[in-house]
């Protein structure tokens, strides 16, 4: 026998052993496959949050510029905005001024206080300082310009009035408070165009007034943070960080002992059958995660605050000397609202813990399971440690990312910020745990779950049982496995397609994309994999009437779309990459042959390509195992990630809702391309609408309302409030008097769906009798 | 006390066709009557004992314990039944007292009427000495009897025993029927599954045997082996699931046939 034969023998036994275990497959090897290309686009999304944004200037003494020879060099500021031959290509959207007209004479007193204390080491808050700090957030600004009262040339006193024998030379103050991100980010900017204004004045009074070349300006900036605030600031993004990951660990690890753990152990069943309901084990459980996921949490915090304390005690003079003087103890008052933030985050990652557990089979399983819910939670967790990130009402609504915004406010001391924003935080992490506590009662309320024998799992029989029609719609694994497809050829045809640059290479990469990657998948798999393709992609004919009702429908609900997408731009405004990627779309589609072309290419090609996979397939797979609601919110849910952009994907979720609803009550897939594609086309016609045409139009006058910019340029566009309500109103009727089909909608058979008003229905009755 | 009605139980097989592990099972077990509930590997006992005992749903069929329904009245059929199954697991850091007291909470018991229940469990059944032992640290036997007592601490009318002493030596299995025994003095409801003809013998007033997840026979013990013209309950039993295996069916692997959705619908 070879010496290696046995060890050979044991690693194939053991081999075959995590092979046929379907689930440590899934995660070990299908998981990463499928987290990837899911992470990729949700760094596409991320990225949005952290492209830049632009800065607010407060100019206080702007008129004191007048008064110096500035003609050589250019004035600094032109009709009320910098002079954009200062700004090196920045932009002028980036930096945003904001001039104070009536200036104050306490302002200005404040600011020298400022100035004066700046070379002493401030360790606590100051008047001054509060008051500027006061102004700033007031005015909505991140930085100060302070334009001082002249200096002369050899004048040491700096508050002397100018004398017009001396030559004057302008003193500029900023002032920035380095506990912030967007203020360090918005001072870097103003001091490169005063650097590009310096070096233009120097070569300009090199000739005229050699006396001041070598400084034509005096410049100084002074940091409105007090120390506590700069040590806050460093501890108000590493503390929660490192809090919530414990947290998560400490909540995973418990659950997976409290679930899968009591099923491998064998003690669930004795649990079950005592008059506890599942509701109530699932409670007590997550109270007792909870109790160790915030033991986990805290104990790490603690851990991480006596380290830090110790290390800044120790180092503190080597960090002085090295330039990192903002590296002092953490507050201990951090600890209070650190306990404060850790019930609720606990409450809801014990929830998602629980619920993921209660799927394991065994504590080998659910351990698998803890590295996708980390890959997930990571960039929510990393977002707010971004640079130039704050709070608002749009990052408040994303879970996770706003608890630990909302608490870096606290630390940071900004309590009025987190006030505002304590409601939003609070319900949309309540929202999550009430969703994942559902779950997790709905997996122990599930025999499939609580009792699943060992599974064996063999690739080619599984993926012929894929592929083998087994009914007439299609299963729960068929959909997964179509997304996959349609996932994707969506990435590989999208960089295999022509670039967009013109119009005729647009419609060549829009047709491919929707086409190979969205259209072709459910019906290749239809007919390959269920046992009748027309029932799997619904397309049962419907009455002319609801071919009506559909298209009145898009037209009622367009006002609530345009709202709601309205809403989710003012919560998360375009980046301005987004932006200008929309110009560029805009001014390719000018070069259509004509309306008609871009609405069959934007408005009807992806109504059907996109309703074959979404509400054909995808609906029809997921109505047969779930409730109608869930199934019309999943297939939305998937609808809508299926767009690049945030933004885009939150309106088409709506969107998404309101067309399974309409996919549900007709059993058809011809209603809802119907309302697909007349939605599409109003979008399509809205972007392009002329203003004058509106304002000549009594009609749409009566409609529509509209902003334009001064170039005559459509900015703004939405329904008068009496057209909408009229429209939505009209839209609700419409839905109560679609009918929904005699037999079960999940089958689709010969019964009659038909769109009939309640009342023509009863004359109709009342005539027959 | 116990009503089975045209019971079913599909269990999903694959992606599309569905596995009866019950079909068409039909009973009723009244107070004070053991009832040995007997079939090979596979046959369907711990599908129907987990029906009874509410854990599973019936497919189809009804099911009536103490006259309350186990999918409408959960709550009180589970306040009525204490179930002992084949695993004898429990928390092993965890007392053989506190485990007992545990369940017994969930009955909402008052805590002396608990403690002295606890007492008397642990004296009748001579584990006194199981008390403060953590039950990580008992023998399988032990941890059964503990289970045991943790079925019945709630003094239950209805008792279900899935494979009580399987796995167990042959004092530990003595000990445990015993105590089923000494309960069927107490004119207890019992239900007890086992594969082992001598058990049923010896404690069982009637049996239903399940094969491939139907009722192939029930009677008392002499009724079937007059019937059958068998001399023990073995020869019986073989007589029987030979007589009702389907030819079609896989035999080495002791499951029923699978039938598709269609077919199961039908």
């Amino acid at each position: 026998m070879k010496p290696y034969f046995l060890a050979w023998h044991v690693f194939r036994r053991e081999l075959l052993d995590q092979w046929r275990d379907r689930r440590t497959l899934l995660s070990v090897i299908f998981l990463p496959l499928l987290l990837y290309p899911i992470m990729g686009l949700a760094m596409l999304q991320v990225m949005q949050f952290v492209g830049e944004k632009p800065t607010r200037v407060l100019v206080i003494g702007e008129e004191r510029l007048q008064q110096f020879a500035a003609s050589e060099q250019g004035p600094l500021f032109v009709d009320n905005d910098w002079n954009a031959r200062w700004l090196n290509g920045q932009g002028e959207s980036l930096l945003k001024l904001s001039f104070l007209g009536q200036v104050d004479p306490t302002v200005e007193t404040a600011i020298q206080g400022v100035v004066q204390e700046s070379d002493q080491t401030v360790t606590a808050r100051s008047a001054p300082r509060d008051m500027i700090q006061a102004l700033l957030r007031d005015s909505q600004a991140d930085v100060l310009l302070w334009i001082a009262p002249a200096c002369h040339q050899s004048d040491s006193d700096a508050d002397a009035p100018a004398e017009p024998s001396k030559i004057a030379r302008p003193r500029l103050h900023l002032l920035q408070n380095t506990a912030s991100d967007q203020s360090r980010m918005a001072a870097g900017r103003v001091e490169q165009v005063l650097q590009s204004w310096y070096l233009a004045g120097r070569s300009a009074a090199a000739e005229a007034h050699p006396e001041v070349a070598n400084e034509p300006f005096e410049y100084a900036a002074s940091d409105l943070a007090p120390r506590e605030q700069l040590n806050s600031q460093v501890w108000s993004k590493i503390l929660p960080f490192i809090l919530f990951l414990w947290t998560l660990t400490g909540a995973f690890y418990c659950a997976v002992d409290c679930c899968a753990g009591e099923k491998e152990r064998g003690t669930l069943e004795a649990l079950l059958v005592t008059p506890a309901t599942r509701s109530q084990i699932v409670l007590g459980k997550l109270w007792t995660t909870m109790a160790f996921s915030l033991t986990s949490g805290m104990v790490n915090l603690v851990g991480t605050v006596v380290t830090g304390w110790f290390v800044s005690r120790q180092l503190g003079a080597l960090a002085a000397e090295q330039g990192l003087a903002n590296f002092g103890p953490p507050p201990l008052y951090a600890l209070a609202w650190l306990v404060v933030g850790a019930v609720p985050i606990s409450a809801l990652f014990s929830a998602i813990s629980l619920a993921v557990a209660a799927f394991a089979r065994s504590t080998k399983e659910g351990q698998h399971y803890l590295m996708p819910i980390l890959m997930i939670s990571l960039p929510l967790l990393t977002l707010p440690m971004l640079p130039g990130m704050q709070l608002d009402l749009g990052i408040s609504l994303i879970p996770v990312t706003g608890m630990l915004f909302w608490l870096r406010s606290l630390l940071e001391g900004e309590y009025w910020m987190a006030a505002r924003f304590t409601l939003p935080v609070l319900l949309v992490n309540g929202w999550c745990v009430y969703l994942a506590l559902g779950w997790a009662v709905y997996q122990f309320q599930q025999e499939s779950v609580l009792f699943r024998p060992v599974e064996r799992f063999s690739l080619l029989p599984w993926l012929a049982t894929l592929l083998r029609p087994s009914g007439p719609v299609p299963a729960f694994a068929q959909v997964v496995l179509l997304l996959g497809v349609v996932m994707s050829l969506k990435v590989i045809l999208t960089a295999a397609a022509p670039l967009p640059l013109a119009w005729d290479s647009f419609v060549w990469h829009t047709l491919i994309v929707l086409v190979g990657a969205v259209a072709l998948p459910p019906v290749v798999l239809a007919i390959a994999s269920t046992g009748s393709w027309v029932q799997t992609l619904r397309l049962r004919p419907v009455p002319w009437t609801t071919w009506v009702a559909a298209l009145g429908l898009a037209v009622c609900f367009h006002p609530l779309i345009l709202w709601f997408q309205q809403f989710v731009m003012h919560l998360y405004p375009m980046s301005m990459d987004s932006t200008q990627m929309q110009q560029t779309l805009q001014h390719i589609v000018g070069g259509a042959p004509g309306m008609w072309a871009i609405v069959l290419l934007m408005a009807v090609a992806p109504a059907i390509c996109e309703e074959l996979t979404f509400r054909g397939f995808v609906f029809s797979g997921l109505l047969k195992t779930l409730k109608p609601f869930n199934a019309i919110l999943i297939s939305a849910i998937l609808f809508g990630a299926m767009h690049g952009l945030l933004q885009q994907s939150i309106v088409a979720t709506a969107t998404g809702v309101l067309i399974g609803f309409l996919a549900w009550r007709t059993a058809s897939l011809w209603p809802c391309i119907a309302y697909h594609a007349a939605h599409n086309a109003i979008t399509v016609q809205f972007a392009f609408l002329d203003p004058a045409v509106i304002a000549e139009s009594k009609w749409l006058s009566f409609v529509l309302e509209f902003e334009a910019n001064e170039q005559g340029q459509l900015i703004g566009l939405s329904y008068t409030p009496w057209a909408a309500t009229f429209l939505i109103v009209c839209g609700v009727w419409l839905c109560l008097n679609l009918k929904p089909p005699a037999t079960s909608v999940s089958q689709v058979n010969d019964s009659e769906v038909r769109f009939r008003p309640r009342v023509a229905a009863r004359s109709a009755n009342e005539g027959t009798a | 006390m116990i009503e089975v009605c045209q019971v079913g139980k599909s269990y999903p097989d694959g992606i599309s066709s569905v596995f009866w592990a019950l079909a068409d099972v039909t009973f009723s077990v009244q107070p004070n009557e053991v009832v040995g509930l007997v079939g090979a590997n596979g046959a369907g006992k711990t599908s129907l004992l987990r029906i009874l005992s509410t854990v599973l749903p019936p497919t189809t069929g009804d099911v009536w314990v103490g006259g309350h329904h186990v999918v409408d009245d959960a709550a009180a059929v589970r306040s009525q039944v204490g179930f002992v199954s084949a695993n004898t697991a429990v928390y092993d850091r965890m007392t053989g007292s506190e485990y007992v007291r545990f369940f017994g909470n969930f009955y909402g018991l008052p805590a002396d009427e608990l403690e002295d229940r606890i007492d008397e469990l642990f004296v009748r059944f001579r584990m006194t000495g199981l008390r403060d032992q953590l039950c990580g640290r008992m023998s399988t036997g032990m941890k059964q009897k503990v289970s045991i007592a943790r079925a019945l601490v709630h003094n239950p009318d209805v008792l279900i025993f899935d494979e009580a002493t399987l796995g167990l030596d042959i004092v530990a299995a003595r000990s445990v029927m015993e105590m089923v025994m000494a309960l069927r003095e107490e004119s207890k409801c019992i239900i007890f599954s086992t594969h082992i003809m001598s058990e049923l013998e010896r404690i069982c007033d009637r049996l239903v045997i399940l094969h491939q997840g139907r009722l192939v026979a029930e009677g008392t013990a002499r009724q079937l082996m007059d019937t059958y013209h068998e001399a023990s309950l073995e020869d019986l039993f073989f007589r029987i699931i030979s007589a009702e295996t389907d030819p079609v069916a896989d035999r080495s692997s002791g499951r029923a046939p699978v039938l598709s959705a269609s077919e199961a619908t039908r």
